[in-house]
């Protein structure tokens, strides 16, 4: 058989790579604008799920709509409090350090990325809801599950201790075990109810054996680690909202 | 390089019967998963729901057909010494497209899937379909083998979840069909681990229907 000339291996790969590279790059500048709505949009849905009030999610309009009864701020550790507007947004992203990436508006906070920062340099959101009868304060936390993050949204009452709805998130725990943390409708309406701060300490526990009170709720069967991790996420999560919180208070 | 060269015969109509052979095979007696057992990883991790194995499934037919076709294509000009590379950047591309647009257009099962996606560029079933056949065949019948392979795959994942999703959450696609009321979840069908029973269980099943597939050694 008569030896097949080949191409030059070298340009060979050159020109494959260039031409998926063209595709790909096209493709993403196309859609790409479409992915990060729909990333915000499933951020707004996820803080609005942990409202106890029925609110009606279906459309677009209608998840804006019930958003626009949030106002976000956001707030340090030591209790400094930064509004929405742009000059606090400046302020923000002045403070990052280690490498976290900086904000066009105060809705792209990122728990993730305020993690990069120095501590004394992060700031915390904080979501108000108000409707003309409920008044909910939604936070963030964010912790570590068995084997990677696991995240939260809190809704608390106007006591700014009662959880009044919770909203929870990971990466990759186990489906069936640590991931009920998501799934289990059970495991999340225990939260409702339960108060948060004993004083000033984080005094909610996720327990394997419940006991009563109200700080407690029963962790997974099976996924302790994961239990114990949603402990630990409100413990450390909670506390950066402590002394702004007891400001709030001290206001009223 | 080719060790299943199909012979093409006088073509009758659009698809004659050895492209028949090529959309069929896979699905039954040459099966990827329960006959080659290939691609397991993928089929143990995404069987938990029906939606999310259905939306898996179609990620890999389109994969699978259109790295078969452009391979197929480029068959007689790659060079021998990196075709195996040169595979990989035909998939991992059309995975990265794929992941593109579900990202944009089914966000919900982006978010649930996005690991796996990314893994089917590992998936043996596309390199080696690639490997056995588009390499040694027309783009025509690659294409289909591609089709035939995604569909042999899809359809098993589609049924282990229909049967994990059941009995492990009482649903199907979301919907309750077992009551709790009456039904108690069983757990172990959630876990990535039943798959292998459920694995186990139709290969049983399809060997006992078909005594040509049971090993005669």
């Amino acid at each position: 058989m008569e030896e097949k000339k080949e191409m030059n291996v070298y340009l060979y790969v050159f020109m494959l790579t260039a031409v998926t590279a063209f595709i790909l790059s096209g493709l993403f500048m196309w859609l790409n604008p479409t992915f990060e709505a729909n990333k915000a949009e499933a951020k707004k849905v996820a803080i609005l799920s942990c409202v106890p009030d029925s609110l009606d999610l279906s459309s677009k309009e209608k998840i804006s709509d019930a958003y626009s009864k949030i106002t976000m701020y956001a707030v340090t550790e030591s209790g400094d409090l930064y509004n929405a507007d742009s000059s606090s947004v400046l302020k923000i992203n002045e403070m990052a350090t280690g490498g976290a990436k900086s904000y066009k508006n105060l809705a792209e906070l990122e728990l993730a990325n305020e993690e990069k920062k120095n501590s004394d340099n992060r700031v915390y959101p904080v979501y108000k809801y108000e409707s003309d009868e409920s008044k909910y304060y939604i936070v963030a936390i964010r912790g570590n599950g068995l084997w990677d993050k696991i995240w939260a949204y809190v809704a608390l009452e106007d006591d700014l201790n009662t959880i009044a709805g919770i909203y929870f998130d990971h990466k990759a725990e186990t489906p069936g075990l640590g991931a009920e943390i998501k799934d289990s409708d059970n495991f999340k309406s225990q939260f409702i109810g339960k108060k948060v701060f004993d004083g000033s300490n984080v005094a909610f526990t996720v327990l394997k054996r419940l006991k009563k009170g109200d700080y407690f709720v029963k962790g997974i069967a099976g996924a302790t680690i994961t239990s114990d991790g949603v402990t630990k996420m409100f413990a450390s999560g909670m506390g950066y909202y402590k002394t702004y919180f007891a400001s709030l208070k001290n206001k009223k | 390089m080719a060790d299943t060269a199909v012979q093409t015969k006088k073509k009758s109509g659009f698809l004659n019967k050895q492209d028949m052979k090529l959309l069929k095979d896979p699905l039954h007696s040459d099966n990827p998963i329960t006959i080659q057992v290939l691609g397991i990883c993928s089929a143990l991790a995404v069987t938990g729901s029906v939606t999310k194995s259905l939306v898996m499934a179609v990620a890999l037919i389109f994969v699978c057909a259109f790295a078969s076709l452009i391979i197929s294509v480029l068959r007689n000009s790659i060079p021998n010494s990196i075709r195996m590379i040169v595979q990989l950047l035909v998939i991992a591309g059309l995975v990265q497209i794929v992941e593109i647009v579900l990202g944009a257009f089914a966000y919900t099962a982006y978010v649930e899937l996005s690991v796996f996606i990314g893994l089917i560029i590992t998936n043996c079933i596309v390199m080696g379909r690639l490997e056995a056949f588009a390499m040694g065949n027309n783009p025509k019948q690659a294409f289909l083998d591609g089709i035939g392979n995604g569909l042999g795959y899809g359809w098993i994942l589609v049924a282990m979840a229909v049967v994990r999703e059941l009995f492990g959450k009482g649903t199907f696609m979301g919907w309750e069909i077992l009551s709790t009321n009456w039904y108690v979840l069983n757990n172990l069908m959630v876990l990535p681990a039943s798959s292998l029973f459920v694995i186990g269980i139709f290969i049983w099943i399809q060997r006992n229907a078909d005594s040509e597939l049971v090993d005669k050694s």
